[in-house]
């Protein structure tokens, strides 16, 4: 009887042969993406073209959030009764060992208390400087912060009263959030991040 | 309880009980097509070599012992992951994909992610053999987008 001589097999090219099969099955990477913490898919986007449409893709982010629900808010904000001529909000935290937000001294050059939160949107803040007559986005969650560009607004004096994000798609499929910032006089501005 | 052999690519048979066969969806289907009281059903599988196959089985056996309690299981499937390098793990992905045995599949996609999730994209590349197919310009516009939260000093 003829037996056929099992096949040498030559483990690095089947390794090899296994990561190719991986990285070209979408419904393994997406696997994958769904077990990623989110900051990790964000850096990721920058791999290649397909992993960013897979991560930017609104299905695979609907899964997600049904994968690893967001955690509760760790921080409200609300305006104290008894300072009706402050514009600002204070900061409660849910968690009484929650590490401190450290919005007060988002610049050392800046006094404490002279930065004041006005809004929150999307897990951010906007901040002002009653100083500098800055205004900033903070993102708590990072613990970063951005100071916003000059507006025409803002040169004018008129006081930011609210702001919100909206989702910015241009033409091609990148599509980011773009801080949408309202006037006291109804007036509103984008602002291109 | 039936028993049938499983082959491997390089041709090695392994012996298990229905019991822990099953636990691969497609072997259970491949069975409940066959409807054969056979013992001698081999199944081949051409897109598994023999040590992942035998990982496998290790696993499946793990996972029908009744005696072991779920913190032993868990414990064990530890142990288990903690002892393979990437390679082999992305081998596992795979036929725990083709055999969809779904407990193995999100274990070692768990892994995997793991593994990666601190990485760099230029890393991600030269681990998974990717080539960028940006423009320099459009990889920095994304990345650009993204710094936002990328600092890497606030991690």
């Amino acid at each position: 009887m003829l037996r056929r001589k099992p096949p040498k097999i030559i483990t690095r090219s089947t390794i090899a042969a296994a990561v190719k099969s991986l990285v070209a099955n979408d419904d393994l990477l997406l696997e994958i993406f769904l077990r990623l913490p989110i900051r990790s898919l964000l850096r990721f986007k920058s791999v290649s073209k397909r992993w960013l449409s897979l991560i930017s893709d609104p299905n695979f982010c609907h899964r997600r959030s049904a994968f690893q629900p967001l955690t509760p808010p760790s921080v409200i904000l609300f305006r104290p009764y008894c300072s009706r001529f402050s514009s600002g909000s204070d900061l409660d935290y849910m968690d009484p060992n929650a590490p401190r937000v450290p919005y007060r001294s988002l610049e050392p050059t800046i006094s404490e208390c002279r930065i004041v939160i006005l809004q929150s949107c999307n897990g951010l803040f906007l901040g002002r400087s009653y100083e500098k007559n800055v205004y900033y986005v903070y993102n708590p969650t990072t613990k970063q912060y951005k100071m916003l560009p000059m507006l025409k607004i803002i040169k004018n004096r008129v006081t930011l009263k609210s702001f919100a994000f909206e989702l910015w798609i241009p033409q091609t499929t990148k599509s980011r959030f773009a801080p949408l910032i309202l006037g006291s006089g109804g007036s509103a501005a984008r602002v291109h991040s | 309880m039936r028993t049938f052999q499983l082959k491997s690519s390089d041709n090695k048979i392994f012996k298990v009980s229905e019991e822990i066969a099953i636990q691969s969806a497609v072997i259970k289907n491949f069975l409940e097509d066959f409807g054969s009281d056979s013992d001698e059903i081999v199944i081949p599988l051409p897109n598994v070599r023999g040590r992942i196959l035998e990982m496998m089985i290790e696993w499946m056996v793990k996972h029908v012992d009744e005696e072991l309690t779920k913190e032993e299981v868990e414990d064990w499937e530890n142990k288990f992951m903690n002892d393979l390098n990437m390679e082999v793990t992305t081998e596992l992905v795979m036929a725990a994909n083709y055999l969809e045995v779904i407990g193995l599949l999100h274990r070692t996609c768990q892994s995997i992610a793991d593994h990666i999730s601190g990485k760099s994209p230029e890393e991600i590349r030269r681990i998974l053999n990717i080539t960028s197919d940006f423009t320099p310009e459009e990889e920095a516009e994304i990345r650009r987008q993204n710094g936002w939260v990328l600092n890497p000093s606030t991690n």
